[in-house]
């Protein structure tokens, strides 16, 4: 399967409310802030399309279960927990 | 599947304004080098962790990567109440690692000591050593106003430590990469 190199903004959004229910998402004047479970993660405003690894940063800083973001993005290899 | 990554330590140092404040920020940070099958390199903030950004190769990821902390800082100047709010919220990003990217950050520097991590592609990089490669930030408040940035990078280990500075990289002289060593 080929990994895609960008993702929608919207389909990032959406997984963080299936996935991150209790997750936030605010707009700045120059970048994204997502919050969910004490921790946050900033990501460009840029358009409506992201580079796939912000989308890999976002579910890593923010841990995101990956088996939920997996079922989002079946494409995108995200990598296992360092042991 | 990324083929091989490197231990860096970004730094940066930069004045920044907001609400009746300005502030020159100093700071370090543990941002591991992924290369991407793709052939661009992603550069992963671990110590803080809340970054990242890319490029088609090692410049334009950093100069990316310098480009989204300057945003972190500018926004988060401009959305402060003040110096101490800003302070405190950047200290607040400085404390939040990600747990999994730090870890493999942790792998490759030891790695890079023991010799086995192929640095080749980054072998005219700066070598950081010892305490060059703890994440630290330090604010302090200024009474001029104004804006300047800068930013730099390094891969981890001490056995480099020899090789002190192979390559300098045009920027500004506060501007540099550097491998944590």
């Amino acid at each position: 399967m080929t990994v895609p190199r960008e993702v929608k903004k919207s389909a990032i959004f959406r997984m963080l409310k299936d996935c991150a229910p209790e997750s936030t998402v605010r707009l700045g004047t120059h970048r994204y802030v997502a919050k969910y479970n004490g921790k946050a993660c900033h990501f460009p405003k840029g358009n409506s399309t992201l580079e796939v690894g912000h989308l890999k940063k976002i579910v890593s800083q923010l841990e995101i279960d990956l088996d939920c973001a997996g079922r989002h993005f079946p494409s995108v290899p995200f990598p296992a927990p360092v042991p | 599947m990324n083929e091989r990554v490197w231990p860096l330590v970004f730094s940066y140092r930069g004045l920044v304004s907001g609400n009746g404040f300005s502030a020159i920020v100093d700071a370090v940070c543990r941002v591991l080098a992924e290369e991407q099958d793709s052939g661009g390199i992603w550069m992963n903030g671990a110590e803080p962790g809340g970054f990242a950004a890319g490029g088609n190769d090692i410049d334009s990821a950093h100069e990316a990567l310098t480009k989204m902390f300057r945003d972190i800082l500018t926004d988060t100047a401009e959305e402060a109440a003040g110096f101490d709010a800003f302070n405190s919220e950047m200290n607040r990003f400085f404390q939040d690692l990600d747990r999994d990217v730090n870890r493999a950050w942790l792998k490759a520097w030891k790695d890079n000591r023991n010799g086995t991590l192929d640095c080749e592609p980054l072998q005219w990089m700066i070598r950081a050593t010892g305490d060059e490669n703890r994440s630290r930030v330090r604010i302090e408040q200024v009474r001029a106003s104004g804006s300047a940035h800068s930013g730099a990078l390094e891969v981890s280990s001490p056995a480099v430590e020899r090789t002190r500075v192979v390559r300098r990289r045009r920027r500004s002289e506060h501007e540099f990469s550097r491998i944590a060593a």
